[in-house]
């Protein structure tokens, strides 16, 4: 294995770490691969890369760049940083690139769009944006990830019952084809002559049919 | 039979509904795609049957035709550098029940060999005028044929040719192409991994000096994306499924 040509089971490897290291983010983050090219749209022609994932959260979004082979020390390189700054030129929707090593913790470096413009030093960034991918990017995320509490109606201790909501809706039903017209007199005089027993029985069988007892074909469900 | 024997990775996953070639059921293939398919497998010290079994994945079990122009057969097997000398005991059996065998009399004319690309010519030899015309034949029929190259200029001539209206037949690189196998599951990562991995020496080898800047980084880029891609959906995948890179990646392939 080389530096510029990392084997194919490495990078298959560091990636497989890095989707199982993003998945445990908050629920409103997506995490997707970057893919430049398809059988239809062609391929894209620009030569910088583009990343290796892209992870949304609202309407930010960050790139991940796998330095597959390499060391945490290599983070801040001058050519990982140089790849870094081409990634946020051509690609103006992303806020920062996340140069991620390849080592055991996947340690990770957030390069946000700001430290090219502000020229800061590196004593002078941010702890929070150095570390385990896990964390370092939940951490990064966070003023912008929203986190919601759980609606007031979910904490009750609601209980359908089944056979209480079936009855009413048959009874609705009913009603609704009782005071329905139709031109069609054979129509209107079948539907006068249902009754509270035909209810019963519709509601009977969608219970049944909840139940998993019976399975109604298409043709059945409309004619019914 | 796919998947079973121990040369293939090769698996019958397939979900059999032609998703990797956009529903068309008529896919050619270009010699340098073939070349690439028997160049990993040698790379994979893999024998001939490997090679038989990664074609016949192509098929999605036999509803798929491959089709090959006669020009690109004979550079298969005739020409100067034939696959002969790049696997030995490859026989041309060991294709052709997984290939369909055109002529492709004409192409010299129906297909130009130089295509303005904006501004830039491209050069389409004549393994790529020639499947290129047989295909063409076949969308005359209604059929819309996908054609898999592992070249990209060539990619960039034919796109340019079905995007000015001069084509209909749409051109795919191996690489995506392969990303599609292995998504519908005709593929295992091994069979990925071991094309890719050719891919890779070929961009660090002595054949990058015929490969001008642009196609490399292109090249790179797609094989990037491509492994990206592997590893991801495999840890998507749920615990306890079979292929997991511990135990199926890197191993021998025999």
């Amino acid at each position: 294995m080389t530096d510029d040509h990392p084997s194919a089971v490495a990078r298959v490897q560091m990636a497989y770490r890095v989707r199982q290291a993003l998945a445990h983010q908050e629920s409103d983050v997506l995490v997707t691969v970057v893919h430049s090219g398809d059988v239809l749209s062609g391929q894209d022609e620009s030569e910088t890369s583009n990343g290796d994932f892209i992870v949304t959260a609202l309407d930010l979004r960050v790139r991940l760049l796998l330095l597959v082979g390499q060391a945490s020390d290599r983070l801040r390189a001058q050519d990982n940083l140089v790849r870094a700054q081409k990634l946020l030129w051509s690609n103006p929707d992303t806020f920062a690139c996340v140069l991620v090593a390849d080592d055991d913790d996947l340690t990770c470096d957030v390069v946000d769009s700001n430290e090219f413009s502000s020229r800061r030093s590196s004593s002078e960034r941010s702890h929070a944006m150095q570390g385990p991918l896990e964390s370092t990017l939940r951490s990064f995320l966070q003023p912008f990830a929203l986190t919601w509490d759980a609606p007031a109606l979910l904490s009750r201790n609601l209980v359908l019952n089944l056979p209480e909501v079936a009855a009413l809706c048959a009874q609705q039903a009913l009603a609704e084809r009782h005071s329905s017209r139709s031109p069609i007199p054979e129509r209107s005089r079948a539907r006068r002559e249902l009754d509270s027993r035909d209810a019963d029985r519709a509601a009977e069988l969608a219970l049944r049919i909840i139940a998993g007892e019976v399975e109604l074909s298409s043709s059945e469900r409309y004619s019914r | 039979m796919l998947g079973t024997s121990a040369t293939s990775g090769t698996t019958a996953r397939c979900s059999c509904d032609c998703k990797c070639s956009n529903y068309i059921f008529w896919l050619g293939l270009d010699s340098s795609y073939i070349f690439l398919l028997v160049r990993s497998a040698v790379r994979a010290q893999a024998n001939p049957a490997y090679v038989s079994e990664l074609l016949a994945a192509h098929r999605c079990r036999g509803q798929r035709e491959l089709i090959i122009s006669r020009t690109c057969w004979s550079e298969c097997f005739s020409s100067q550098a034939p696959l002969t000398q790049v696997m030995p005991s490859l026989t041309i059996s060991d294709l052709l029940p997984a290939l369909l065998e055109q002529d492709d009399a004409g192409y010299e004319f129906a297909v130009p060999s130089e295509v303005d690309v904006d501004g830039r010519e491209v050069h389409l030899d004549s393994g790529e005028r020639s499947i290129a015309h047989v295909l063409e034949r076949q969308a005359q029929h209604g059929d819309c044929p996908i054609l898999v190259l592992d070249d990209e200029d060539a990619f960039d001539a034919l796109f340019h040719r079905v995007v000015t209206g001069h084509s209909s037949i749409l051109p795919v690189n191996s690489l995506a192409f392969v990303r599609k196998l292995f998504d519908c599951g005709a593929f295992e990562e091994v069979d990925v991994v071991r094309i890719c991995d050719h891919v890779r020496d070929d961009l660090g080898g002595d054949r990058q000096a015929f490969m001008s800047s642009r196609k490399r980084v292109r090249k790179q880029r797609s094989l990037d994306e491509l492994l990206t891609h592997v590893g991801s959906t495999l840890a998507e995948r749920p615990t306890g499924t079979p292929s997991r890179p511990a135990l199926r990646i890197g191993g021998a392939v025999e």
